[in-house]
């Protein structure tokens, strides 16, 4: 009994959001659709030779006092039939003074020939040779093999310009990929090679497009569009770590080697004398010792000549030879590995996305 | 039933013994078996004590063995060599010295190495002939020095059955050396120093002792080269 009494009021308030939330929505969804609406009557007047009643509706969406929302398109497709409205009215000047405004906002507006009469299309070209601008298109991601492939850069000039479009890295090093003459939109490929004739590295870049007016060189004007771009390819290997010492055989005697090889020597020549002293009968004469001392002579000569040998032949001549080896074994490893990623260099791919912001 | 028989059966098995080792060992490596045929000059001093001093008689003798390796652990030698030994002072007989000897070496590491030696040895003068038969067991150590070409030999072992005509055995029988062994292939050689000592039981004739000295310096070629 008390869990519905506790349930109850939560229930209220939900319900009580959700009314709120239907009702907020359909208005805001509504003012947009407003807008769309006006536009679609206007165009349909329009269409219909109904130009003043077309105006009207047409004014009412770029009017600073319009209650609804006006996207940019929108606006620039108003500014684009008030322009034309006013080409059929003979109104010339304000047909161009709309035309231009929609360029201004969108140089890349146009006028569809099947739609628009040859005198509006006049008029809008009239406004295209007053109205200077660049522009590039906002790009899409794409995935390019540079091997093979390029991605496109559409840019454009509202009439006549010298057109540069350069592409900076986030260091400010700038790679040209178009500069000529050009009058109105223009596809520009681009392979992921810059200037230096690498391939771009990830990171940020920004296109910078500049235009001198051909009609008047006072007048410039640029564009920027940003993107990344990111390396798609296989993971490379590591090479393996040059060997450590640790990892090799000693290639040399330590110093206390020759004083094993005369220890050695001196072991014989030692044995040599004491085993007639120790093992043999003390009643015999010496002359066993003077043969054992002929070999204890002889063991300290070579224990002698073993220990300056040694200090002059320290290497381990099989140690280095085996170390050699397994340097060679591990260059050859590594080369292995720089061939096979040099392989999967080769095979990258570019993938080159828009990016926000203010530049690179 | 004569004493000698049970040592004359002792032989005939440790014949057997090292024949068998020597087949065993070969069998399975075949390709390593590495064949030492060596000559060598041996300045030897014989000396005996039969209670009257030192009756000692001395001079070079003459040899040659051959190394048998049929792997690398295991090694056996025939040896022979012979010459006459001159006394050195007093009314003593010139005799001559002749020496026969088998034996079969097993490494257990690379430096040490355990021995099984049989030997006939003879002395022979105007008036005699005295026969020597004995079994030697041992070991020796090979250290190498000047990066393998050489290795320092000391050798020390006893000599458990000693049968000597016309005399009774000892009471101790010991063997010891030191020495070099050289190896430039496909030469081989050795300089090296051994030593017997013999201790009899005394008898209605009194004590008798007897050592053998000896420098041994050899070459040899080793097959394959």
């Amino acid at each position: 009994m008390s869990r519905h009494l506790t349930w109850a009021p939560r229930l209220s308030l939900a319900a009580v959001l959700v009314v709120i939330a239907l009702w907020l929505v359909p208005r805001a969804v509504s003012a947009q659709a407003t807008t769309d609406e006006t536009l679609q009557r206007a165009i349909h007047l329009y269409e219909n030779l109904e130009v003043e009643r077309a105006l009207t509706l047409l004014r009412q969406v770029i009017s600073p006092s319009t209650p609804f929302v006006v996207s940019p398109a929108q606006r620039v497709t108003a500014y684009k039939y008030l322009g034309a409205a006013h080409a059929i009215l003979g109104q010339k000047d304000s047909a161009t003074v709309y035309f231009r405004a929609a360029l201004e906002r969108d140089p890349f507006v146009d006028l569809d020939a099947e739609e628009f009469t040859a005198q509006e299309r006049s008029l809008f070209e009239l406004a295209k040779q007053q109205t200077f601008a660049v522009a590039v298109r906002p790009m899409v991601r794409v995935r390019i093999d540079p091997r093979t492939e390029h991605m496109t850069f559409v840019l454009l000039s509202t009439h006549g310009a010298l057109l540069t479009a350069e592409i900076r890295d986030a260091s400010g090093i700038g790679s040209l990929i178009f500069e000529a003459e050009n009058d109105g939109v223009r596809e520009v490929p681009w392979n992921g090679i810059l200037a230096s004739g690498r391939l771009a590295p990830p990171g940020r870049y920004e296109l910078v497009v500049r235009g001198v007016s051909r009609l008047d060189s006072t007048r410039v004007d640029s564009a920027r569009l940003y993107f990344t771009v990111e390396h798609d390819r296989p993971n490379l290997e590591d090479t393996l770590p040059p060997l450590l010492a640790s990892d090799l055989l000693p290639e040399h005697y330590p110093a206390s080697a020759a004083a094993k090889e005369l220890a050695k020597g001196v072991a014989v020549g030692v044995a040599a004398i004491i085993i007639p002293e120790v093992f043999g009968k003390r009643e015999f004469s010496a002359s066993s010792r003077g043969l054992g001392a002929t070999v204890a002579a002889g063991g300290l000569a070579v224990g002698v000549f073993g220990y300056r040998w040694r200090h002059e032949h320290s290497a381990i001549a099989p140690n280095i030879a085996l170390n050699a080896r397994r340097r060679a074994e591990r260059a050859a490893t590594n080369d292995e590995i720089v061939r096979r990623n040099e392989g999967r260099i080769e095979e990258t791919a570019l993938v080159i996305s828009p990016a926000a912001g203010v530049g690179p | 039933m004569s004493p000698r028989r049970p040592t004359v059966g002792r032989w005939s098995a440790l014949g057997a013994a090292i024949a068998a080792a020597v087949a065993l060992s070969a069998t399975p490596a075949r390709a390593q078996i590495t064949v030492t045929p060596a000559v060598f000059v041996a300045y030897v001093n014989h000396q005996v004590d039969i209670g009257f001093g030192d009756e000692r008689t001395s001079g070079p003798v003459l040899g040659a063995d051959i190394r048998v390796a049929p792997t690398s652990w295991t090694e056996v030698t025939i040896t022979g060599y012979a010459g006459t030994l001159t006394p050195d002072s007093g009314d003593f007989d010139t005799r001559r010295m002749s020496d026969i000897e088998l034996s079969g070496s097993v490494f257990a590491t690379p430096w040490l190495a355990f021995q099984l030696e049989a030997r006939a040895r003879s002395y022979t003068t105007a008036l005699a002939r005295q026969r020597w038969l004995s079994l030697t067991v041992g070991g020796e150590l090979r250290e190498p020095m000047f990066d393998g070409a050489v290795q320092a030999v000391l050798r020390v072992g006893l000599l458990p059955a000693v049968d000597v005509s016309g005399l009774p055995s000892p009471n101790f029988a010991g063997t010891a050396g030191a020495g070099f062994q050289f190896l430039r292939a496909p030469l081989t050689g050795s300089v090296i120093f051994s030593f017997e000592r013999y201790d009899f039981p005394t008898t209605s004739n009194g004590p008798r002792s007897e050592q053998v000295a000896m420098v041994t310096a050899q070459l040899g070629v080793r097959f394959p080269r």
